[in-house]
């Protein structure tokens, strides 16, 4: 028989990419090598993951900013997402293995420079695990935006990828095209909402539903609160959708799709 | 076990290694047969001497500098530097490669036989990507050197696994690096189930 094939939503990629190997073995336990994504998925994975990477390097180049120290306190005492904080864990962890002093101006350069090259290493790992199904690729043009590294100005290697990530405008969003086409099964999704959620995880899922109700223009901000129901419509028929949200419990559902519940990091770390 | 570390090849050693040659110090003018011996041999200090000379060519007259021709262009000192970090890449690499042999031939899990050769590789990991961090090599090195700590991972690789990472050292020290190669040999390490993302 031939092996599932896994369907990698955003909250599982992290994990799956950047995580202690107490994590990447449950996940090599659950799923086989048949791992797929999107390039939507892969654009979530940016913006939520690579962009404050991204911010982190550059906090760390500030020049108020005089030590290593400084910037891991500015980071957690101003940013309290989930992804920043895992941002904030990963460049710890990675900054204390180096055994720089979180003190000196000059470890600050060394420390910058590894940051950089973590973030080049993870793009460079996402490539090689996941393969890409192919669908929806006009729907976001963020997706296809790329760091071409270049180790003798890190400063504009990111400046360049920023750059090109943010000046994509509503002009290349198909975004309105797509829910358009999935019209029906969106409709689906908000009268059966109701009669599917009866227990007290189901927040995130009204909160979307609210979102495709909304008559809010199309807007990276829009995109991002109904990113869930967007993944679910996406996700294949003939793979197995593996995420660590709630709210995919109720979208697919509804949706008839095959798909499973991972516990989070923070449990899997604990257990 | 080899020892050698940065200060050893950036003082006089590199380059000047073979047979009747001359070391010159790095902060030491050459005399004029060093300096066309450092030509021909594209040694390390001897460039930087040679640069160092060229640096007040202003004060001499131009029949001074008819016996050498050497354009100032970027191109040049790129390929100089280039140059030299391909010596200093295969100095470490020799290194690198004589722990990794002993590993792949001796290590066993749970044996602490093995620990000098870990550490001296893990330090010449680091020194290598915290002072060599232009040189696309040096992300490789980091790479290995975050999987091989985490988890203390070094300990349960088997001999085979050194073997490979010794194979994938020995490849790439012999190539013009660029980093699509250097992703690929990233992700053979992944594929040795060696963790180079663990943070």
């Amino acid at each position: 028989m031939a092996p599932e094939k896994h369907f990698i939503d955003t909250s599982v990629m992290r994990p799956l990419i950047s995580s202690s190997s107490a994590v990447k073995q449950y996940y090599q336990r659950e799923l086989s090598n048949s791992l797929y994504y999107c390039s939507y998925i892969k654009m979530e994975f940016m913006r939520g993951f690579i962009i404050p990477a991204i911010d982190f390097y550059f906090t760390l180049k500030m020049p108020n900013i005089i030590n290593i120290s400084d910037a891991l306190s500015l980071w957690s005492q101003k940013f309290q997402s989930r992804e920043l904080k895992a941002v904030l864990s990963m460049f710890a962890g990675l900054l204390y293995s180096r055994h720089y002093d979180y003190n000196e101006l000059k470890d600050k350069e060394k420390a910058s420079q590894q940051v950089a090259d973590y973030i080049r290493r993870i793009m460079a790992i996402v490539t090689h695990k996941f393969t890409d199904v192919g669908l929806e690729t006009s729907l976001c043009a963020k997706s296809n935006s790329r760091i071409n590294f270049n180790s003798a100005d890190l400063d504009r290697t990111f400046r360049d990828f920023l750059n090109a990530y943010r000046s994509k405008s509503h002009d290349d969003c198909n975004l309105h095209l797509f829910l358009e086409r999935n019209n029906s099964k969106i409709n689906e999704i908000s009268d059966r909402q109701d009669e599917k959620v009866k227990d007290s995880n189901s927040a995130g899922f009204k909160e979307i539903v609210k979102a495709l109700r909304s008559e809010s223009d199309i807007s990276c901000k829009h995109c991002s609160k109904i990113g869930d129901a967007i993944i679910a419509l996406i996700s294949p028929e003939r793979m197995r959708l593996e995420h660590t949200d709630y709210s995919f419990d109720y979208l697919m559902m509804i949706l008839g799709k095959n798909h499973k519940r991972h516990p989070s990091e923070i449990v899997l770390n604990r257990e | 076990m080899s020892t050698t570390s940065t200060s050893d090849l950036d003082s006089e050693s590199v380059g000047n290694t073979r047979g009747d040659a001359k070391i010159i110090p790095i902060n030491q003018k050459p005399e004029s047969s060093d300096l066309s011996y450092s030509l021909d041999q594209t040694s390390y200090s001897g460039h930087t001497a040679t640069a160092k000379k060229l640096e007040s060519a202003e004060s001499f007259k131009d029949e001074d500098l008819t016996f050498l021709y050497i354009p100032k262009s970027h191109y040049e000192e790129k390929r100089r530097s280039d140059i030299a970090l391909r010596v200093i890449r295969t100095q470490f690499s020799k290194d690198l490669i004589c722990d990794l042999q002993w590993l792949a031939e001796n290590h066993e899990d749970a044996d602490s036989n093995s620990m000098p050769y870990i550490s001296n590789l893990l330090l010449l990991l680091k020194e290598y990507f915290d002072n060599y961090f232009h040189d696309p090599f040096s992300s490789f090195l980091s790479a290995l050197y975050d999987g091989l700590i985490h988890d203390s991972t070094y300990l349960s690789l088997t001999k085979n696994s050194y073997q490979r990472i010794l194979d994938y050292i020995e490849t790439l020290n012999n190539q013009d690096l660029d980093y699509k190669k250097i992703d690929k040999y990233i992700s053979k390490l992944d594929d040795l189930g060696i963790n180079v993302t663990p943070y």
